[in-house]
């Protein structure tokens, strides 16, 4: 018998704030939290509009401050997220370490070129070309020797797990949105399985910065414009932002019996694969629809009982027009209200999914539908029942979380009202 | 609950690749490990690694041509055990497209090329700025996601089931195993196609990890230098490699008539939370990983018969690891023998998990145990029987891998020697 798994914590840092309650103020309001930084080599780029998470002071949320100084901003968020999940469920020192899993999601890690422009110019021999004999005897013994701390995917999860005494099964997934969704669904699954009573899950990124900026523009994702206007006739790619997103899962009765606050009910999960591997963004809407169907049968629903999406689009214009049409193919009787969050928050990448999730599992516990922003006039191809851009008082009972927008894995991820 | 069994491998290594030049190595404790030809390390504190030297690229690029413009040698690494576990599994392109398959491979981090980096600016002397503009420029994507593999795979052999990318670093690719044998059991997947791949034997690989104080500094030593469980060790000799197992719902495999190598039966994951640097001195939640297993295997310890440990060559694993082994095992930890074969191949990182693992299925298949080479000083705190020096027959029938990362996050994998009776169960 399978067990069930409730939601029962968030902790959220993104370019609109810190911690939900003002996150979902600033949805409520509309807000949009893009703009244009400053980062060395910037001024090669067509622009350098992204989301940023402003005011965020580490020491705030960790004490150990040598700890600190080994993170890089990736782990930095993701930890701070963790403590406000923990500290939101209550649940700190409340289960097992080893019945508590640790579930994540990470992106790019390689950080910044600032780490490497120092052992760069320690590596210039005389006659100005790289050496690595240079490297081995200049640059090598001037370097950080702590480097590999800032580079290493897994270490995010690490820190999470030293600073909160987590010890239970654990995996970290990389580098897209969609991969850190899959985390939220294999913790989802242990706690089901019955293998552990609670989940910390969650994601984290930081790409704006120079290589972030390259990476992006090299995979031809990244909007001229400068705008994040997901579904809008105009939009023309993506915005890169920044942040991190952990939520806390329990088994169900677990939660109802220490009277937890309760979120919603995660209930469906699934992952299916694109095999065209041309392009990162979707071009199958066959495989969309094969996510979405198996995620709402995994929740044992039916299409019908759907009445939110939170879409995964970010403004590409293919991925959001193909997930548009996988959309209204699977809801062809009863329309859902349509958002993405993207447009507020840009793409948050790694850190999207999770926030995303807990975007949805607020609206269901507040009864209310957020706006969707940047949405002047759709593409005339896409039919879909959108929010309206205020937020607006709605009974919903189940809400669909995609993350579909790069790599071959589409997952989608269902939540139920408590009640 | 399904069973689950391998019924193929592929391996890349120091020492050889392809199962059979692979094990026969291993057997005759051959060690991979010297001097770093694949770029100029003369300058660096440490020159010795294991590198692979049998890669085939041509074979690789043959069968995935899209891997062309790639220049992250792991993925290559990768390719090329795909290739043969696919072969050597005879799963055939049609269950590839058609069933429920998936994919999980583990990786460590993604590769800057430094050197690449930096060739492409042209005159480094007046500052960052050209480099910035140079790498606008430059057509090429020096940058590899780490799904690369991935999608290389899946669009050539239309794979549509999951699709993970593990970056558990020194646990990742025994996470992506022991991740794959649950789905399988779980009833999610036929067939997983899983394991893991790693090169760090570029100058920030060695440079970062060297600068860590990780890594052995005896570079006169070469093939002499790892010596896990030794008490003349001083620490871990980086090695690079790739290792794929093809996984199977047992039912799924007996009505295909694929070879089976062994039975997977317990996976344990657990995380030290001790600190970023160092492993749990007391090995709790290595110990943690190993119960877990058993408790996943529903096996009493006493029926372990092999440990293939991770035994890394750091002054600190090897002592930690061993005490983990005497908490779970009690007194019978003096009677298990305990090899560690990174004293021939290095430390795989990535691949580690998966190639200790294969080196194990390979095992039950030529009733032998690989030994711990280099083995000469008995340590006062490692005190198990590591298999010095040669191998050993043997006909057990459980197997324990224990892989332990940086960062403490642990894996342990139960394996089952197969026969034709097992079926019955």
């Amino acid at each position: 018998m399978k067990k069930r798994v409730a939601i029962t914590g968030i902790g959220a840092i993104t370019p609109l704030g810190i911690g939900i309650k003002e996150n979902w103020e600033k949805i409520k309001n509309g807000e949009q939290a893009i703009s244009q930084i400053e980062f060395p080599g910037g001024n090669f780029f067509p622009h350098t509009f992204c989301g940023t998470v402003n005011n965020f002071n580490p020491s705030d949320f960790i004490s150990e401050r040598k700890m600190i100084k080994l993170m890089n901003r990736e782990a930095q968020l993701a930890v701070s997220a963790t403590k406000l999940a923990i500290e939101d469920a209550g649940i700190d020192g409340y289960y097992s370490p080893y019945r508590t899993g640790l579930y994540l999601g990470t992106g790019l890690t390689s950080g910044g070129l600032e780490n490497l422009i120092p052992l760069a110019k320690n590596s210039i021999d005389e006659n100005c070309s790289f050496s690595y004999r240079r490297l081995g005897s200049e640059a090598l013994p001037n370097c950080n020797p702590l480097i590999s701390f800032k580079m290493l995917a897994n270490m995010p999860l690490c820190y999470i797990s030293i600073l909160f005494k987590i010890k239970g099964p654990n995996f970290v997934f990389n580098p897209w949105s969609s991969k850190t969704a899959q985390a939220l669904g294999e913790g989802m699954r242990a706690i089901q399985q019955g293998e552990i009573d609670c989940a910390v899950v969650g994601g984290c990124d930081s790409r704006n910065h120079y290589i972030g900026f390259l990476t992006f523009t090299k995979l031809g994702m990244l909007s001229k414009k400068g705008i994040s206007c997901p579904f809008d006739k105009k939009r023309d790619g993506i915005i890169l932002s920044e942040g991190a997103c952990v939520l806390i899962l329990e088994e169900l009765e677990k939660a109802e019996s220490r009277k937890a606050k309760i979120y919603a009910e995660f209930s469906g999960y699934a992952t299916a694969t694109d095999t065209d591997s041309e392009t990162l963004f979707s071009k199958n809407l066959e495989v969309l629809e094969q996510a979405l169907k198996r995620a709402i049968s995994d929740a044992g629903l039916d299409a019908d009982d759907v009445d939110f999406i939170s879409a995964s689009a970010n403004s590409h214009p293919v991925g959001d027009f193909v997930e548009a049409q996988a959309i209204e193919a699977l809801f062809s009787k009863k329309h859902p209200f349509v958002n993405s969050i993207k447009g507020m928050t840009g793409d948050m990448v790694a850190a999207a999914a999770p926030f995303e999730l807990a975007v949805c599992a607020f609206s269901l516990k507040e009864g209310m539908l957020p706006p969707q922003v940047n949405l002047e006039k759709s593409d005339g191809n896409i039919r879909l029942q959108f929010c309206k851009n205020k937020p607006e008082k709605k009974d919903i009972k189940v809400a669909l979380s995609n993350s579909f927008e790069m790599g071959n894995s589409k997952v989608a991820l269902v939540l139920r009202r408590h009640s | 609950m399904k069973r689950v069994v391998v019924t193929g491998c592929g391996v890349v290594s120091p020492i050889g690749s392809g199962k059979n030049k692979f094990f026969n190595s291993l057997a005759q404790g051959k060690s991979g490990v010297d001097t770093i030809t694949l770029f100029d390390a003369t300058t660096f504190p440490v020159r010795i690694a294991g590198e692979v030297k049998d890669l085939d690229y041509g074979r690789v690029l043959e069968t995935y041509p899209s891997a062309k413009s790639i220049i992250d040698r792991k993925v290559f690494l990768g390719l090329s055990a795909i290739c043969e576990a696919l072969e050597d599994s005879q799963v055939g392109e049609e269950i590839l497209k058609r069933e429920r398959v998936g994919i999980n491979f583990g990786v460590s981090l993604e590769v800057l090329p430094i050197e690449e980096f930096f060739k492409s600016s042209e005159s480094l002397n007046d500052g960052s700025h050209n480099i910035y503009s140079n790498l606008i420029k430059n057509k090429k994507s020096l940058q590899t996601p780490l799904d690369a593999t991935n999608r290389i795979v899946i669009e050539k052999h239309k794979i549509s089931g999951p699709d993970f990318v593990n970056c558990s670093a020194c646990a990742a690719s025994a996470q992506a195993l022991g991740h794959s044998f649950q789905m399988v059991k779980r009833g999610d997947a036929h067939v997983f196609i899983c394991g893991g791949f790693d090169s760090m034997l570029n100058p920030l690989g060695i440079g970062g990890f060297s600068l860590l104080g990780a890594l052995s500094t005896k570079n006169e030593l070469k093939g002499a230098a790892c010596r896990p469980f030794d008490a003349k060790r001083d620490g871990a000799v980086l090695g690079e490699g790739a290792g794929i197992v093809v996984i199977e719902e047992l039912e799924h495999a007996l009505k295909r008539e694929a070879e089976i190598y062994c039975e997977i039966v317990g996976f344990g994951s657990s995380l030290d939370a001790y600190k970023p640097t160092d492993p749990d001195p007391e090995g709790e939640g290595a110990a943690a990983a190993i119960s877990m297993a058993l408790q996943s295997a529903q096996l009493s310890p006493d029926r372990i018969d092999y440990i293939n440990a991770h035994g890394t060559s750091t002054p600190k694993n090897d002592e930690i690891e061993t005490k983990a082994i005497k908490n779970v095992f009690g007194s019978r930890a003096y009677k298990i023998p305990v090899s560690s074969t990174k004293s021939m191949i290095g430390h795989l990182i990535a691949a580690s998990g998966v190639v200790e693992f294969i080196s194990c299925l390979l095992g039950f298949e030529k009733n032998l145990i690989p030994p711990t080479i280099n083995y000469d000083k008995k340590d006062p705190y490692c005190d198990l029987d590591y298999v010095p020096n040669q191998s050993r027959e043997w006909q057990g029938e459980y197997i324990l891998s224990n892989s332990f990362g940086f960062g403490g996050q642990n894996a342990c994998l139960i394996m089952k020697r197969w026969s034709d009776g097992n079926e019955a169960y």
